[in-house]
């Protein structure tokens, strides 16, 4: 009788091993092809072009489309930062998305608004636009005022009234690099390569001091929470994103700063407003249509390119943040399932959605089974010390390696600011990282999938920012 | 058969976690390696800071007063103000213009700076071999030129592709046509840079361009060529447009608009209307701005059927287009046929845009 038992909590057992090992392996191979990116891109006289862009001046036309819901305090301080990009010919359409405090107020009386006539693009989805402004002191600054939609209605909207071939997709509260768009649309100027969509690095600024709307220090976080998302953001980053560029299967380009042909994502209909993961979708959606047409193209993530922007430092805003990442990231897998093991998707369909599901579908309900079960039947006697041992081993010694060996690819490739002491306070949080955050993380993971299979209603939630450190409170 | 079962298991168990073990103490100790590393690379990068501020100072002054004489600190002294200078010089170049950058050029004679770089330049990486050849396309030297003549040989695309860009900087009698032949037409980056430098040449590298989009250029080539001869204006070109407007690629038909539209020729204007007409509406949105840019009032009668195309983008384009040219393209703008309402809005957002909505 017992063995009946113990049989199938054994074969579970080492399912949960196993998985666990694939997970692994999947995100070691993609060290090879991060590793070779990066020394491409090292050998590639990157600063050179970026140099020759800035000095002729011939950056292909782009719109930076800012949704904005609700940011009275700081809207017009992010307009002006973003005002200041070292780029020539770019427009900012800022998306008042039916804010109910004083954003729109407050834009158009420090930008003085003016209405003016703009024809929006047909066949996009999205709620009632009121009006659209242009600002009298900038020319190049556009406000368009609509009914409350979302973040994906309220970028359908500002990618209606876009007339570049390019817009770049920005967080009202993010913090470009001066040089960062100048770098991310260079790709597309690759004549040589159909771009359509480009991503850039997206940098935690907690603790960053911010000066006249730029980082002018750069700092780790304080809070361990924050600190801890740095370590993430480099292996999301630096390793995965990376390699799936370099194999132009890449599954996300982040919301938070993604550059985008114009034409092409029109042609798609635009961003879906049904989704949480708006980012994600559209990304598979490109991949979906593009490979049924049999139009070639390319997709590229550019390790250079920063955006900083603030992450969650509470648990509570941080558990909203990971259950909507998983409830989109569900949605958009489910809505392409068709793409999965399909030949004629290519890698794209053999190989980054299989892998995606077993690391973002499989793993939170075996990595959270595999707390329970492992524990109580090594306690139990079912399972011997050496399984136990190797189950550790592999749950953290794994897990302490791949970040370190995403901070190592990052740090020796790239240029970033890290001292010598930053570098050590991010090992040491990258092994603190596997004893209670990544648990964490794994049961909001777990709960965002629940969600999503009981499919309970999208929405977005207050993720509690508490703003950048700013060298003069009184700027922000 | 159990007992075998069970001696693989644990095999497989002790290798699971010596491997995680072992990659988890390896990482540890590479990430600790680099920390040392960029603490050693700080202090060093504090020197080379302190000898960049002392060089950026001596420039400075120097470039203010009328008096030639050495700075404090030679190029020859050390070879941390060697790798300074790379850094400064190159802010340097990027930023003065005219009479400033011909007196620091004076002054990097003087202080025989190019010996010191072409030193460095034999042991350095790639990089800064790049780095260092873009100084050399500021300097006046023949000890420079020299270096930068090898290196056309250089068996390494990047530095073969960034010594032809520094010779046209260079040397304003040379055969640009002949250097064409040293590159293999990849349309990779550094082509692309090529292109660039030999656009900023003017009418003089049309030849060159033009031998650039000939047979065995590969599309990428190809484009870049036909924007660099569009960018200079070659309204004689000897390229075959026709023949050009009914290409494969139509990345290559949207590059070719602009050079059409500049060429005001019956081969130059039949290759526009193909491209106005063609099945690929980008290719249309193309030809409807070139004609807009080339202001090619002639043309309105080729717009005019663009603002009835299905494709918005290639409506909005042709509307703009004909608000560019005049009057004679605001009126066609205003006597448009029953247009849509969503057409109506182009207009008069493109009247309202133009500045002479009524």
């Amino acid at each position: 009788m017992i063995a009946l038992i113990e049989v199938p909590l054994l074969v579970l057992a080492w399912l949960v091993l196993l998985v666990g090992l694939i997970q692994n392996l999947i995100y070691t191979s993609y060290l090879i092809p991060a590793w070779r990116e990066l020394r491409d891109r090292a050998n590639a006289h990157d600063g050179e072009a970026t140099w020759q862009a800035l000095r002729r001046g011939d950056q292909p036309p782009i719109t930076l489309i800012v949704p904005a819901y609700n940011e009275a305090k700081s809207i017009v301080a992010n307009a002006h930062s973003l005002l200041s990009l070292r780029y020539s010919g770019f427009q900012v359409i800022i998306v008042n998305d039916g804010s109910s405090d004083e954003t729109m107020a407050r834009l158009a009386e420090a930008l003085e608004l003016v209405a003016i006539p703009r024809a929006p693009i047909p066949g996009l989805i999205h709620a009632e636009i009121r009006a659209i402004h242009r600002s009298e002191i900038y020319p190049n600054l556009y406000v368009v005022d609509k009914e409350n939609g979302g973040k994906a209605d309220a970028i359908n909207a500002g990618l209606a009234c876009t007339r570049t071939e390019l817009f770049c997709v920005i967080d009202a509260d993010s913090i470009l690099q001066p040089e960062a768009l100048v770098r991310a649309v260079q790709p597309f100027q690759d004549p040589s390569e159909n771009v359509i969509a480009v991503g850039g690095t997206v940098g935690v600024a907690n603790g960053c001091l911010v000066k006249h709307g730029q980082i002018d220090q750069y700092a780790l976080p304080r809070e361990f929470i924050a600190r801890v998302q740095t370590v993430e953001y480099t292996r999301a980053f630096l390793l995965a994103r990376l390699a799936l560029s370099r194999t132009n299967t890449l599954t996300l380009v982040s919301g938070a700063f993604g550059v985008f042909s114009t034409r092409v994502v029109i042609e798609i209909g635009g961003f879906d407003v049904t989704t949480v993961g708006e980012d994600m979708e559209l990304i598979m959606r490109l991949h979906h249509k593009l490979r049924q047409a049999g139009t070639p193209y390319t997709m590229r993530y550019l390790p250079e390119p920063v955006c900083w922007t603030e992450v969650p430092s509470t648990l509570r805003g941080l558990s909203r943040q990971r259950i909507r990442w998983q409830r989109g990231a569900m949605e958009s897998l489910s809505r392409h399932r068709g793409m999965i093991l399909n030949p004629r998707y290519g890698r794209f369909g053999l190989m980054a959605l299989p892998s995606m599901i077993v690391i973002d579908v499989i793993g939170p309900v075996v990595e959270v089974l595999g707390y329970v079960l492992v524990p109580a039947l090594a306690l139990w006697g079912i399972l011997n010390l050496s399984f136990f041992v190797a189950y550790l081993a592999l749950t953290f010694g794994f897990g302490i390696f791949l970040s370190m060996a995403s901070i190592v690819l990052e740090q020796g490739s790239v240029e970033r600011p890290t001292t010598a002491r930053q570098l050590l306070v991010l090992a040491w949080t990258a092994i603190l990282e596997n004893f209670g955050y990544r648990q964490l993380n794994n049961i909001w993971r777990l709960m965002g999938l629940i969600r999503h299979f009981r499919s309970a209603p999208s929405q977005w939630g207050d993720v509690g920012r508490t703003g950048f450190r700013e060298e003069d409170a009184g700027e922000s | 058969m159990f007992q075998s079962a069970i001696i693989s298991d644990t095999a497989l168990l002790t290798a699971i976690w010596l491997i995680s073990l072992v990659l988890a103490c390896l990482s540890l100790l590479a990430l600790i390696i680099l920390a040392g590393l960029r603490s050693l690379r700080d202090l060093g990068r504090g020197r080379e800071q302190t000898c960049a501020d002392a060089l950026r100072n001596d420039i400075r002054n120097l470039l203010t007063s009328r008096v030639e004489i050495a700075p404090a600190m030679l190029p020859e002294h050390d070879r941390r103000i060697v790798l300074a200078s790379i850094d400064v010089l190159t802010g340097y170049f990027r930023n003065l213009e005219g009479e400033a950058r011909q007196r620091l050029k004076q002054l990097l004679a003087i202080w025989k700076i190019d010996p010191a770089l072409a030193a460095l330049y034999r042991k350095s990486p790639r990089l800064q071999k790049l780095r260092i050849l873009a100084i050399f396309s500021h300097l006046d030297t023949a000890s420079s030129l020299e270096l930068v003549r090898t290196e056309l040989s250089s068996p390494d695309e990047h530095i073969r592709l960034a010594a032809l860009r520094t010779m046209v900087r260079r040397d304003p009698d040379i055969a640009l046509e002949d250097l064409v032949d040293l590159t293999d037409r990849s349309g990779s980056r550094d082509m692309q840079l090529l292109t660039a430098t030999l656009r900023r040449q003017g009418p003089r590298a049309i030849a060159a361009l033009e031998k650039l989009a000939g047979p065995g250029a590969t599309e990428g080539c190809l484009r870049s060529a036909l924007d660099g001869l569009a960018g200079i204006g070659a309204p004689e070109t000897r390229l075959d447009l026709l023949a050009l407007s009914g290409h494969a690629s139509p990345n290559v038909r949207a590059s070719l608009a602009l050079l059409a539209a500049g060429t005001p020729t019956p081969a130059g204007e039949m290759a526009l209307q193909r491209l106005a007409a063609d099945p690929d509406p980008a290719v249309r949105e193309s030809a409807a701005l070139a004609i807009g840019r080339r202001r090619r009032a002639d043309l309105i009668e080729t717009l005019a059927p663009l603002m009835s195309d299905r494709i918005w983008p290639v409506r909005f384009r042709a509307a703009q287009a004909l608000a560019e040219l005049g009057p004679p393209g605001r009126a066609v703008l205003r006597n448009l046929p029953e247009p849509s309402a969503n057409t109506s809005r182009i207009v008069a957002e493109v009247l309202y845009s133009s500045g002479r909505a009524t």
